[in-house]
């Protein structure tokens, strides 16, 4: 088996101990292969621009690069590079002063409560229990990313490190430099205005 | 119906869908959504929005845009 061959083979902990113990670049490559996808799939819905997302993919492995060394694997490789993706990319937004840590109102669920606490308007539509026999055509998949696309920065930089990347609560605050209460506050609201989001679009499309 | 209104236990969904509600709110909970077809409806389409929405973004990286991404990484990682 060739060398590039084998070193498909390990773990990303093995890869990680094989570059900073024996300087194998081969490793790194690797690690970056199996990591580019979904660090250039978080970057560029963070900013929305395929050249801004390409300058965050860069500066995240570099920086990966000149970091390993003293990484000590208290957390997995991806969570880690990808904790530094989305400083990279939250410092772009910052820079170009997009980031509103005020948190802005989101339409979500508010007003469909009566006083007592009971639905004033019901939910409506079976799509929730379809869901994942969904084919994502053209059509829907543009509906999924506009929606995720169009909430504000605070709400979608928490949507994406923890739905998309699955980060934990503490990395995330951390990450964004706030409380867990404050993250899970934001997650729900943006799940809450994805949903009426895609509530809209498939009350429509039934109705059609 | 539960004592739980459908407001409230919308409000603890996050925790919820973590398990990381006390055991007898977690049980008031179950039983609001068997008891509650709206909020079932409801509670499906929040975790259904999720899921669709990270099947949608999931992309691999463009080939012109990974070849650059090898090219800098070659010209810097020294």
């Amino acid at each position: 088996m060739s060398t590039e061959a084998a070193v498909k083979l390990h773990s990303d902990d093995e890869l990680v101990a094989r570059f900073r113990d024996e300087q194998d670049h081969r490793s790194f490559e690797e690690l970056v292969r199996r990591h580019r996808n979904r660090v250039y799939a978080l970057a560029v819905r963070m900013v929305k621009n395929e050249e801004e997302a390409l300058e965050i993919v860069q500066e995240t492995f570099l920086s990966a690069w000149r970091k390993l060394p003293e990484f000590r694997g208290d957390a997995q490789f991806g969570s880690w590079v990808h904790r530094i993706a989305a400083n990279f990319a939250l410092m772009k937004l910052r820079h170009q002063k997009v980031v509103n840590q005020v948190e802005e109102p989101l339409e979500t669920t508010d007003g469909q409560f009566r006083p007592d606490g009971h639905w004033d308007v019901f939910p409506t539509g079976m799509w929730g229990r379809r869901a994942d026999d969904l084919a994502l055509d053209g059509e829907l998949r543009g509906k999924l990313v506009a929606a995720v696309e169009k909430l504000p920065e605070v709400y979608r930089a928490v949507f994406m490190l923890r739905d998309f990347d699955g980060l934990s609560y503490d990395e995330i605050a951390d990450t964004l430099n706030t409380t867990v209460p404050a993250v899970k506050s934001r997650l729900h609201r943006a799940r809450l205005a994805l949903r009426a989001e895609l509530s809209n679009y498939f009350d429509a499309r039934e109705n059609a | 119906m539960s004592a739980v209104t459908c407001q409230h236990c919308i409000e603890l969904l996050v925790d919820y869908l973590e398990g990381q509600l006390d055991p007898g709110k977690e049980k008031a909970l179950d039983e609001h959504f068997m008891a509650c077809p709206p909020c079932l409806d409801f509670l499906d389409q929040y975790r259904a929005a999720s899921r669709l929405c990270r099947r949608a973004l999931e992309q691999d990286i463009p080939p012109v845009i990974a070849e650059k991404l090898d090219e800098f990484l070659a010209k810097n990682c020294k």
